[in-house]
């Protein structure tokens, strides 16, 4: 049990989410410096946590500005991750400590974020340096139990009068990007709608980890962010907490190999082989053309030209394409809407229309 | 760098105080009247109190953003507050607001 805390996995999730969370730590710098400059100026309060802390003076602010930017902006890269990831945690911690005003749940999650990335060596994928190398599983583990502890204590702190009556709601779904209908601002709709945000966060807190109800988690927390940033007043703080969570999301994909045979003789195939591979950032495909097969398919139809072969077992044609849409970025939080009984019906039947290769090889599922 | 990160009890040790740390501030803010470092996102409703500043001659109503750099409902400017005011608004005598009224 033990060992398989340190096993090597793929770099590339990780990566990804180093690049969204330092990107989004550098949208934070705008609000710490509007904060930060405030501080400095006479008239406004100045609420230390400890007397002897040091009053937010302009070089000082200055200077954890410049830290906060320039390590951001490293960090993004994935240049040297140990030491732009510990000075962007420092410039974060400064700016938490300085004031009781620079506080917001968003920074302290980031802050947490960018020393566990940090940790796990997130620079090891999708780099300025162009090369991967594997990291180990524990501190990627952390990053994904980070993700159930905010989404968690987030709904139980929820479970109070104030919130589930829908009165929290009345005061902040107000000056959103999307103005939020008047005639739903009663009770009727903003009690239930209450009850879902709480239960979206638990469902998403606890059903993340079980890849059967992984595809309805990734459409429930796509939606419960979009609605927080485009309905709820103060975007651009809303947008950053939305990009910090849905950045781990891809941290929960299977890292099983997922095979994605396709036959190099039917264009179509090999023009979703080629469309799917463009999307596949995280490089969860291995592709493989049918020539490469050694065997006859015995349960395939020559009509399905592109097979996904994943744990043993085969999806094939629209299914294929689905489930491997499923796996990639940024497809992965909307792919799960083609599982719909309606949606897969309509798709298989465009997928038979145009996307197949009548008389094209069958496809051995157990290729190589 | 690396090397530290291989070692199974260096991993075990980790998960153990990250989940002591992440589970034990969370639990201990629950209930709390100005909770922070406990996930409550958007869990009760948001407040801004609204201060009168009074001189000699007249009542002052304050803009509290002209005052504070972030208005939180977790930081308790019920009693940071209207100090400050007394320093910074010439004149200031008392500070009022709902439920509280501060002499300078």
């Amino acid at each position: 049990m033990l060992k398989r805390l340190t096993t090597e996995i793929g770099p590339r999730p990780l990566g990804l989410a180093r690049i969204i969370i330092g990107s989004a730590a550098l949208l934070r710098a705008i609000i710490a410096g509007e904060t930060l400059t405030a501080l400095t100026r006479p008239e406004i309060l100045r609420a230390p946590y400890l007397d002897w802390l040091p009053d937010p003076t302009m070089p000082l602010v200055v200077l954890i500005l410049v830290i906060w930017v320039v390590a951001g902006v490293l960090f993004v890269l994935g240049w040297n991750i140990t030491l732009t990831g510990s000075l962007l945690f420092i410039a974060i911690i400064a700016t938490l400590a300085l004031d009781q005003q620079t506080y917001s749940n968003h920074l302290y999650l980031m802050s947490w974020l960018i020393l566990l990335l940090t940790l796990a060596d997130a620079g090891a994928g999708i780099n300025i340096h162009r090369t991967d190398r594997p990291v180990f599983m524990w501190p990627v583990l952390l990053l994904q139990m980070q993700l159930s502890i905010v989404y968690g204590f987030s709904a139980l702190t929820k479970f109070n009068e104030s919130f589930l009556s829908g009165d929290v709601f009345v005061g902040v779904l107000v000056r959103g990007l999307v103005p939020f209908p008047e005639t739903l601002r009663t009770p009727r709709f903003l009690v239930p709608l209450a009850a879902l945000a709480v239960f979206v966060e638990l469902f998403v807190a606890f059903f993340i980890w079980r890849t059967r109800f992984r595809p309805a988690v990734f459409v429930l927390g796509l939606g419960l962010h979009l609605a927080i940033t485009l309905l709820m007043a103060d975007t651009l703080p809303l947008l950053i907490f939305s990009l910090e969570m849905l950045a781990l999301y891809p941290l929960f994909l299977l890292r099983e190999p997922l095979r994605l045979v396709w036959d190099d003789d039917c264009e179509s195939s090999r023009t979703w082989a080629r469309r799917l591979a463009r999307l596949d950032l995280l490089r969860a495909l291995e592709p493989v053309t049918a020539s490469e097969g050694t065997r006859p398919d015995p349960i395939t139809e020559s009509a399905h030209s592109l097979h996904l072969v994943h744990a043993g077992e085969t999806a094939r044609g629209f299914r294929a394409i689905a489930l491997s849409l499923e796996h990639l970025v940024p497809t992965l939080w909307l792919a799960p809407i083609l599982r719909l009984p309606g949606v897969r019906g309509l798709g298989e039947r465009w997928y038979l229309r145009g996307g197949t290769c009548p008389g094209c090889r069958p496809i051995d599922q157990a290729t190589r | 760098m690396k090397g530290w990160r291989r070692s199974p009890v260096v991993a075990a040790a980790s998960i153990a105080v990250f989940l002591a740390v992440q589970l034990a501030i969370p639990i201990s803010r629950i209930g709390d009247d100005a909770p922070r470092f406990g996930w409550q996102m958007f869990s009760t409703a948001q407040f801004a109190p609204e201060f009168v500043v009074v001189t000699a001659t007249e009542e002052i109503e304050i803009d509290h953003r002209d005052y504070v750099a972030m208005p939180r409902a977790d930081v308790d400017f019920e009693t940071l507050l209207p100090p400050h005011l007394c320093v910074v608004v010439p004149a200031a005598v008392s500070v009022r607001w709902e439920g509280g009224e501060h002499q300078c």
